[in-house]
């Protein structure tokens, strides 16, 4: 999946945290905070092609069920959509 | 799996920080030099002078601070854009994924409007300090104030947040109005004080600033500008919270300590390359080019633990809502456990004003807290 904005992943204190870089301040100057599945996410968008590989890469990691996985990914790649920070 | 919320995201990891004691929160001051010659200044005209930290000295600090849990970046100086690596440095902390902010008095911003456009920063502070060009060139010694207009509208146009800073001392305090006129005109926020620290790291001198205002005239000008600044009901809500007393159910065991983010999630890095807890104190200090940063930031913890504030003013009874700090201990009286009587008049008369100003707009009755957390508290930048 392709990345449009300019983010940094920091992980501090146990938190994840988006940081806008370059142009993306412009579009939205503040921070994004993720949980640990979420950061997961962010690390492997740029080696997935769609939602369903997502799925299938949580599943290897994590132990969750796949209803729980697939409405989570859809919900977290919805407000990355909303923030047109993907496609 | 994702929020977004600011400023309380960055209230959070502060609070967040300060329980775990991580610097999540550096300034970097890259130069003592500045363009201008202001009269209050804290560094600018200091007599001692030696060589300012190279690129590779504040790369290396930087990534040992992001390392260490650094999230926040405050650029300042001096002037900062007079550094002659500024591009450089600005681009590769923006990469390493800071969140930056940079104080600097917009004289040479139009330089560098290609860059910011590129890389835009979180926030510029622009220092204002009269709202007319002679008074501020006087005050400046610089001719400047056409430019920095300039400079902050082009900012705005490029939707770059843009702050005011504004410092009130005996030459320019009648210009305060015209400030804070400009600030609503532009739909900036103004960070103003009447404040003023002694001149400690220019001359060695605790307790003198001869730019200063009486700390009655400065409570007063305090107080009108809070007037022009405000609504009537939310100068009446600031101006209770300032009333406010301790009672007995209030503790004193924190109060003679440092309760601020200074040297407990936030510090200094001085020009020189010395850790300090706040721009405005000469110590404690350690050293991270030497030790790392790291172990740096672990001594000044230990120092800032062990510092106690003046027992007068951990017991007092204003103690819950005036401003005094260990810098100012240190900066008025050269100690921090000797009460600093210019801070403690300018409360008692910021205190007196208030409450005469609460009687004659009629809000002595409590009011309660606003719901639209507009009123957050402002946290001290040094």
């Amino acid at each position: 999946m392709n990345i449009k904005k300019e983010l940094v992943l920091r992980e501090l204190m146990g938190e994840y945290v988006l940081v806008p870089c370059g142009e993306t301040v412009l579009s939205y100057n503040g921070l994004f905070m993720l949980n640990e599945v979420g950061s997961f996410i962010w690390k492997i968008l740029p080696e997935v092609s769609d939602d369903e590989e997502i799925v299938e890469r949580i599943l290897e990691e994590y132990d969750i069920g796949r209803q729980k996985a697939e409405e989570d990914v859809k919900k977290y790649l919805a407000a990355l959509r909303e923030c047109d920070i993907i496609d | 799996m994702i929020q977004t919320a600011e400023p309380r995201m960055s209230a959070f990891l502060h609070k967040k920080a300060l329980q775990m004691g991580v610097p999540v929160s550096g300034i970097f001051e890259l130069t003592p030099d500045c363009n201008f010659n202001c009269p209050m200044c804290y560094i600018h005209g200091s007599q001692k002078r030696g060589e300012e930290l190279s690129t590779e000295d504040w790369l290396s600090i930087a990534q040992q601070a992001k390392d260490a849990g650094t999230l926040f970046l405050l650029l300042t100086g001096g002037e900062p854009l007079l550094r002659k690596d500024f591009e450089v440095l600005y681009v590769t902390l923006s990469k390493m994924g800071f969140v930056i902010s940079i104080n600097s008095n917009g004289s040479l911003i139009k330089n560098y409007m290609s860059l910011f456009r590129k890389y835009p920063p979180a926030r510029i502070n622009i220092s204002l300090y009269a709202a007319d060009k002679e008074t501020y060139q006087d005050f400046c010694k610089a001719d400047q104030f056409e430019n920095v207009v300039d400079a902050i509208e082009l900012l705005k146009k490029e939707h770059i947040s843009v702050r005011l800073n504004s410092v009130f001392t005996a030459e320019n305090y009648r210009q305060a109005g015209g400030i804070i006129r400009f600030a609503k005109e532009h739909g900036l926020h103004l960070k103003p004080t009447a404040y003023n620290y002694p001149r400690l790291r220019v001359d060695g001198k605790a307790g003198i600033n001869g730019a200063r205002l009486s700390p009655r005239q400065a409570a007063q000008c305090a107080v009108e500008s809070d007037l022009l600044r405000f609504d009537t009901e939310t100068f009446a809500r600031r101006g209770q919270k300032i009333l406010e007393k301790a009672d007995e159910s209030t503790e004193t065991q924190s109060f003679s300590h440092i309760r601020c983010r200074a040297g407990r999630c936030s510090y200094w890095i001085t020009w020189d390359g010395k850790m300090r807890p706040c721009g405005m104190m000469t110590q404690p200090e350690t050293f991270p080019l030497q030790v790392g940063f790291l172990r740096a930031w672990d001594e000044l913890r230990e120092k800032v633990e062990n510092i106690t504030l003046p027992l007068e003013c951990a017991v007092c009874e204003r103690r819950v809502s005036c401003p005094v700090c260990a810098a100012m201990c240190l900066a008025e009286t050269g100690s921090f456990s000797k009460k600093p009587e210019y801070v403690c008049s300018m409360f008692q008369h910021t205190c007196d004003l208030t409450q005469e100003q609460l009687v004659q707009l009629g809000k002595t009755e409590e009011l309660p807290d606003s719901l639209d957390g507009s009123e957050e508290e402002e946290y001290c930048e040094y």
